[in-house]
């Protein structure tokens, strides 16, 4: 395995950490913080 | 030529890196720019591309420096300022430093889209940068790399690393001329004219309950109107203009339009709310029983008074879908029966076919939601056929004639002293006491006053609240989350009157 060929799968394996983990951390923050879905008032008129 | 070749092999890495981030920064714009995206991904693609060409045909400085600024405008513009910035940062860094410390807020992010391709365009900007270098070292014949535009991007990250952590965390700001300002977030017209006026003087009532505070408290009242377009405007007047210090509000429909303005403010938003998705847990939250508490503590008591089966005639309206269909799983929890279920438009007025279908099966309960004018109207004919046995949650409270619907019981808010409601009514004479909204817009008004008082931020305060003994009995709160929950009590309509059955 050449120093270039090395080199790149770092670089490919940080690039797919950093989106691997924007992905699960967006979708766990969204859920957290009642992003993700819309709701009806379910109390008595508000 | 070996030079020539060099330039050439640097130049197509330089495009196809600009190419693919411009890929990137079009998707990502989508969400804010809509069709318009495709436009600006355009420029960015066809610009460079001629000014290369140009670059490649004449050799032309201007054209070199032209598209050099182009790599400028994507590495800057998009890949710092947008990428890292506004997604990676606060996606990687705002996040842990959230779970780190309630000092600072959990991120507010955008569809995981958005930020995914945030991220990525980021990521790409970074080899445009790293291209366009390889392409001015080729363009003027550099043969050895440094290292140094290498430490000097490392370093610069860090920079901007420290700046973000510095600017996301909330701290504690003394008030200006010691006048802290509220804003009150309610409708003073139209159909919330009711809940929006008691609101206001629930709060009222708080702040003249003040005594001995070290700040002044003011309260600006934000007449929001009946649509969240005009409500959207009188907000942001409150914010900008009036510089308000933390908002209370107590209607869902505005409370949705008050959280991205609240949080763009960065400013404590409490909301009497049964939206449980206004409170985020950063500067949103609620205060009010779920439906799910409610249906609980409904299902505890009609166990008590040992019923069994159960007739359900309410409204089609989606807050009484919400406390049914908590209801139902309670009420299948507990191994009940709905004897018979009906559901009536808010165009009915003649219920007695529906009242004698659900006679005929015998219920213990007849469990009765509706809003005026049809929950009178339904109170009347259930009254004209003798039936006593009704119960509820909510509804009866707001009746303008509660003496139908003497005897019935029903779950509402709790309240820890009673004489609260007493004085209340005593102060506002005339004033509905509307009992699933006061006490908690009383003790979200106090609790943005003992943040104040103990020279803490709102936000962060609050964020830190497990457990508040308040005017509506205990809430509680779990970490990290935006909405504060409490135990519902059992009142009845007695003599006319709604009088509190039971404590928590």
């Amino acid at each position: 395995m050449t120093k270039v060929t090395r080199t790149s799968m770092l670089v490919a394996l940080v690039i797919a950490t950093m989106l691997g983990g924007a992905t699960l951390i967006t979708r766990r923050n969204n859920v957290a913080m009642n992003s993700a879905h819309q709701e009806t008032p379910s109390g008595f008129l508000h | 030529m070996i030079q020539d070749l060099g330039l050439h092999r640097a130049a197509r890495r330089s495009l196809l890196s600009i190419g693919v981030t411009a890929a990137l920064i079009t998707i990502n714009h989508l969400s804010v720019l809509g069709p318009k995206a495709f436009g600006l991904g355009a420029v960015l693609i066809v610009g460079p591309a001629l000014l290369l060409w140009w670059f490649k045909r004449t050799r032309s400085n201007v054209a070199f420096a032209g598209y050099l600024a182009m790599n400028l405008w994507v590495v800057i513009g998009f890949g710092l300022l947008k990428g890292l910035w506004k997604s990676t940062l606060p996606v990687f860094v705002g996040t842990l430093l959230s779970a780190l410390s309630t000092a600072y807020p959990r991120p507010t992010l955008a569809p995981v889209w958005v930020e995914v391709s945030g991220v990525a365009m980021f990521i790409g900007s970074a080899f445009v940068a790293a291209f366009a270098y390889q392409l001015v070292r080729a363009r003027w014949g550099t043969a050895r790399a440094s290292g140094l535009p290498a430490s000097a991007a490392i370093l610069a990250f860090g920079v901007i690393v420290a700046a973000y952590m510095v600017r996301d965390r909330d701290r504690w700001v003394a008030p200006s001329n010691g006048i802290v300002k509220i804003g009150v977030i309610v409708p003073t017209s139209g159909p919330y004219v009711v809940l929006g006026n008691s609101f206001l003087k629930a709060v009222q009532m708080a702040q003249s309950d003040l005594r001995g505070t070290k700040y002044q408290y003011q309260l600006v009242l934000v007449d929001v109107g009946q649509e969240p377009g005009q409500a959207r405007t009188a907000i942001l007047h409150a914010i900008r203009d009036e510089r308000v210090d933390a908002i209370v509000g107590g209607i869902s429909r505005f409370g949705q339009v008050t959280r991205p303005l609240a949080t763009q403010a960065r400013i404590l938003q409490t909301c009497v709310c049964s939206v449980t998705s206004i409170g985020d847990g950063a500067y949103n939250f609620t205060n009010i029983p779920s439906p799910e508490a409610e249906g609980v503590r409904w299902v505890q008591e009609a166990q008590r008074r040992g019923i069994r089966n159960i007739a359900l005639l309410t409204q089609d309206y989606p807050s009484i879908h919400g406390h049914l269909e908590a209801l139902k799983v309670e009420i299948r929890r507990a191994g009940l029966t709905i004897t018979d279920a009906q559901e009536f438009a808010d165009s009915v007025t003649d219920f007695r076919t529906m009242i004698a279908r659900a006679q005929a099966l015998h219920p213990d309960v007849y469990y009765v939601e509706a809003l005026n004018p049809q929950l009178d109207v339904l109170g009347q004919q259930l009254a004209d056929v003798k039936i006593r046995n009704i119960a509820s949650v909510v509804a009866p409270s707001v009746s303008q004639r509660p003496e139908l619907f003497e005897a019935t019981w029903y779950t509402d808010s709790n309240l820890r002293d009673f004489a609260f409601k007493t004085r209340f009514e005593r102060l506002y004479p005339g004033t509905q006491f509307a009992t699933h909204m006061m006490p908690y817009a009383y003790d979200d008004f106090n609790m943005i006053v003992q943040a104040f008082e103990r020279g803490e931020n709102p936000a962060v305060y609050v964020r830190n609240i497990r457990s508040y003994d308040g005017n509506a009995g205990t809430l509680t709160k779990g970490q990290g989350s935006g909405n504060f929950q409490s135990t519902p009590a059992v009142w009845e309509i007695e003599h006319g009157k709604p009088v509190l059955l039971s404590h928590q």
